[in-house]
């Protein structure tokens, strides 16, 4: 009995080690694989599309019944051309307040500032209102705040030489002539950006992973963005966006607040091939939104001080 | 040999007694040994030896109860100890998490022990659970998971076949200490506060109340273990209310389906406790719901008339439990007539709050009427008086008008003279002034300042009251923001901005500082200043006094909304003529709820929420009234 209980314990003890040792390799990312982690370089967050001014004219501050002028300067700061712009100006506050009419314009087309355009792009917009009375009588003035929205189409391309060494255990690797890489003439301009990525090579699997991170950088909002084109040197890379927005197939919108999504591509090779230098290419296109407040301060009639 | 192993060795103790059951078992062998020791002479040898191996068999079994009993004590403590220190120290200090593990496998042994099966093959799926949480962080990827969960079976079968099938029930019972497990490191919580469960309050405070370990702890204590009887109803009686419990808290609506993008579905102990931690912030002190349920459920078998609800019931006792917590907190004594007063007010207070809205004084809306009544300069409350030369006697009372915006409003003078001594009768008082119209009225058209002079209209003797009062009839607008977004849009964050810039706070209605306001909210619920367009918002209404005088009468009101409508026929909500809402000697505070109704959004907001994506809102509503304000002024008049 003593002789059966020993052995009982002894098998479960062996078969609890041979479950956590057969768990352990099911990880598909075991030691069959290697990985490097890039982080890339990017410009400051005011590279883009700016909203470089708002102003109100003659003055921010009005009377009622009074005609008023809000001037807008958009600039594309970025290296990228901004595309389907269109600005608009919102009056945050009950509609009677300041009538602008159809407070929008739209077919905004700015070239990006690069090697094909030495020149930062630009345009101006005005916006004629009229001031109608206070509405709470009894107010001798209001702060009326006036939003000047940005929506335009923009991309982001990431160039990047990357070697795959599918020999795990050759360190130096190979054919590679620049191992590390860099980027190459940064196309980082924009205000959404991949700031970094991670590489990793399965030799069993015979397939690289990449996984982007692609972050918003810029101060406006991100909500769909697209891959264009995700390549390694011709070869195209399958792709598939992780994050807690909607996605579908090469689209993802992203969820209120969220300013980061993931970009998971991979690429099969012969796992009997010398270790190869290849171009990372991804190319992203993407909806943002730029938003600008300014005061506008009613007051009542009679009253301008 | 420890009473523990002594206890599980009941194959050995079976094959001699030949007895099924370890409770049969522990009985039979006791009587056996009873028995035997009472056998004639007969059969003495044989019955002396029999009682002997009985005597033995039940001194065995009694330590071996003896143990479960300890294990089940401890639990209770520890459990105990560990729930008290969830709510001093926190839920995600070390000392209770280690607490926790600890528990966790003393679980494992008080099971193995109550239900005595193999402590081994108990162990085994908490070991599967601790190596898959622990070790492998709970990765629920399925390309895991199939690795995992067929290595676990495979295990769990290969036992289930060395022992012929015997040790089936020993690995069931070995997933009860991870429910409790899962449930003492807040897993419900979790999954109220990220997955958005549909568990109910009541179920929620049922878990989180709950000291799970300890009660683990009694779940396993023995019954019938204690030589009195009335120790063992009790613990058969908690046993009942424990299963009870358990089946309501499970008791729960059914998860629809769980849909995760995050690599790992479990959190870890971080996340548990922390959320844990929370939950139990958020909600109010008070009386145990599971208390307040058990007391309710009893009240209502005991009226068994059909119209009694627990649900209301359960809510009463809660409110009554944090009003009771509240003026204990103030500082009176529970039982005291104090304390009775104060719980009495504040349950007054309360369903005063759930019928009507509120508002507030804008000190931006500064363009308003005021009227500020004051002694003159010349004022003098000493007067010497003579008999019958009353008309002499003259106090002059300033009254300043502020008018900012030019209103036309009139206002009747009145004065008299009030002794409060019962032996002096009060005096009446007459106020000419040259700007009065026929009617006696003074018409304001601007800001301005008048000295009034009030004459008795008899002798004066003695200390008085002069009463000054203006009576005046006047309109006051209040103002309320709303904004229209489209469904569940709010959340974007430039729409946040442009909500928060127009809001600038006021959320509700707000008015210059005069004298009556019409306090309205109308949003789903009517206090939300943000309507989306599938909403039906509500509209609340009410009027309120807030100056220093007495409402005399309600001439009318009329709230504009432009863009909604009302729902149905009965427009008391927005509008009413000549109505004397107010009682007599109404004062400050006082508000009358004049209607309620639900609004529908019409096409001119949806189309601008088309447009825009937003549209924003100032409602007005204007109540026209009567009112006093009255001025007392002690006066002192000597007669000669």
């Amino acid at each position: 009995m003593k002789l059966k209980s020993k052995f009982f314990k002894f098998f479960l003890v062996s078969l609890c080690l041979s479950m956590l040792l057969l768990s352990s390799c099911s990880g598909g990312g075991g030691s069959d694989s290697r990985g490097t982690t890039v982080e890339l370089e990017y410009a400051s967050s005011s590279v883009g599309p700016v909203i470089s001014e708002v102003s109100i004219d003659p003055r921010d501050r009005l009377e009622e019944f009074s005609p008023v002028l809000v001037n807008v300067h958009l600039e594309n700061k970025g290296s990228q051309d901004l595309s389907q712009g269109e600005v608009s100006l919102l009056v945050g506050y009950d509609a009677s307040i300041v009538d602008f009419g159809d407070a929008s314009e739209d077919g905004i087309s700015l070239l990006g500032y690069n090697d094909r355009n030495p020149a930062v792009e630009e345009e101006f917009i005005e916006f004629e209102g009229y001031i109608g009375r206070i509405i709470e009588e009894t107010r001798s003035e209001v702060e009326v705040p006036l939003f000047v929205k940005a929506e335009f189409s923009y991309s982001t391309v990431l160039e990047q030489e990357v070697c795959i060494n599918p020999d795990l255990y050759n360190f130096y690797d190979g054919n590679c002539k620049n191992p590390d890489g860099e980027v190459r003439a940064n196309a980082q301009y924009s205000p959404v950006v991949v700031s970094g990525f991670e590489q990793l090579v399965s030799e069993r699997l015979g397939v690289a992973y990449f996984t982007f991170h692609i972050e918003n950088r810029g101060k406006g909002t991100v909500e769909r963005i697209t891959v264009t084109e995700a390549a390694l040197t011709t070869e195209d890379m399958s792709c598939e966006f992780k994050g807690e927005g909607k996605m579908d197939n090469y689209d993802y919108v992203f969820d209120a607040g969220e300013s980061y999504v993931e970009l998971e591509c991979e690429h099969h090779f012969d796992p009997n091939d010398a270790a190869m230098e290849k171009v990372l290419y991804l190319d992203l296109f993407y909806d943002y939104v730029l938003q600008e407040e300014v005061t506008l301060t009613v007051v009542g009639s009679n009253k301008v001080s | 040999m420890d009473s523990v192993t002594s206890f599980r060795n009941l194959d050995f103790l079976k094959r001699i007694f030949g007895y099924q059951t370890a409770a049969g078992t522990a009985a039979a062998a006791g009587a056996l040994a009873a028995g035997g020791s009472g056998v004639g002479s007969a059969g003495a040898v044989a019955g002396a030896a029999a009682g002997a191996v009985g005597a033995a068999g039940n001194f065995v079994l009694n330590q071996a109860a003896g143990a479960v009993k300890n294990m089940a004590i401890l639990m209770m403590i520890l459990g105990s100890v560990q729930f008290f220190l969830r709510w001093t120290i926190g839920d995600t200090h070390i000392l209770v998490r280690a607490l926790s593990i600890v528990l966790f496998i003393m679980a494992g042994y008080a099971m193995a022990e109550s239900v005595q099966v193999s402590r081994w093959v108990v162990f085994l799926p908490m070991t599967i659970f601790a190596m898959w949480y622990f070790v492998f962080k709970a990765n629920y990827m399925p390309s895991f998971l199939i690795y995992f969960l067929t290595s676990a079976g495979l295990v769990l079968v290969v036992i289930d076949l060395f022992t012929k099938g015997k040790s089936v029930k020993a690995e069931v019972y070995g997933f009860l200490p991870v429910v409790f497990f899962f449930l003492d490191i807040g897993l419900l919580p979790f999954l109220v506060n990220n997955v958005g469960l549909p568990i109910t309050d009541l179920t929620t405070n049922l878990v989180l109340w709950m000291p799970w370990w300890a009660f683990f702890g009694l779940m396993t204590f023995p019954l019938d273990s204690n030589e009195k009887s009335f120790v063992n109803a009790t613990m058969r009686f908690m046993h009942i209310l424990g299963v009870l419990y358990i089946v309501f808290v499970f008791l729960i609506p059914m998860v629809p389906v769980l849909g995760y993008d995050q690599n790992s579905f479990i959190p870890s102990m971080d996340d548990f406790s922390g959320s844990q931690g929370e939950l139990r912030e958020r909600l109010s002190e008070g009386e145990n719901p599971a208390w307040s349920q058990a007391v309710c459920l009893y009240e209502a078998i005991q009226q068994l008339d059909g119209e009694f609800s627990i649900n209301e019931c359960v809510e009463e006792r809660q409110k009554l439990s944090q009003i009771e917590i509240y003026c204990e907190e103030e500082g009176y004594d529970k039982g005291s007539n104090a304390f009775e007063i104060c719980v009495k007010d504040e349950l007054e207070a309360l369903e005063e709050e759930a019928g009507q809205t509120s508002g507030t004084t804008s000190n931006q809306l500064d363009q308003h009427v005021d009227i500020i009544i004051s002694k003159s300069n010349y004022f003098d409350d000493e007067v010497n008086a003579q008999k019958g030369n009353f008309e002499a006697v003259q106090f002059p009372v300033e009254v300043r008008i502020e008018n900012p915006n030019r209103e036309e409003f009139f206002i009747g003078i009145d004065c008299n003279f009030h002794s409060k001594d019962k032996k002096i009768e009060s005096v009446g008082g007459v106020v000419d002034h040259a700007s009065f119209d026929s009617d006696g009225l003074l018409e304001v058209t601007e800001s301005d300042e008048y000295t009034f002079l009030c004459q008795p209209t008899a002798d004066l003797n003695g200390s008085y009251s002069l009463n000054f009062s203006t009576v005046f009839f006047m309109t006051t607008t209040s103002y309320l923001k709303r904004v229209f977004v489209e469904d569940n849009n709010v959340k974007n964050v430039d729409q946040q901005i442009q909500i928060n810039s127009f809001l600038d706070g006021d959320t509700g209605a707000y008015s210059a500082d005069e004298f009556v306001r019409v306090n309205f909210a109308v949003g789903q619920p009517s206090e939300n200043p943000v309507i989306e367009l599938d909403d039906v918002p509500l509209l609340v209404t009410d009027i309120a006094n807030v100056g220093s005088g007495t409402v005399e009468y309600i001439y009318g009101y009329d709230l504009t909304f432009d863009g909604m409508n009302v729902e149905g026929d009965n427009d008391d909500c927005v509008y009413a003529e000549e109505s004397n809402f107010f009682e007599e000697g109404n004062r400050n505070g006082d508000s009358i709820l004049v209607g309620s109704c639900y609004m529908e959004i019409d096409y001119s907001i949806e189309q601008e929420v088309e447009e825009d994506g937003i549209s924003f809102r100032i409602f007005e509503a204007n109540v026209g009234y009567l009112y006093t304000l009255q001025e007392q002024i002690a006066v002192e008049v000597d007669l000669r």
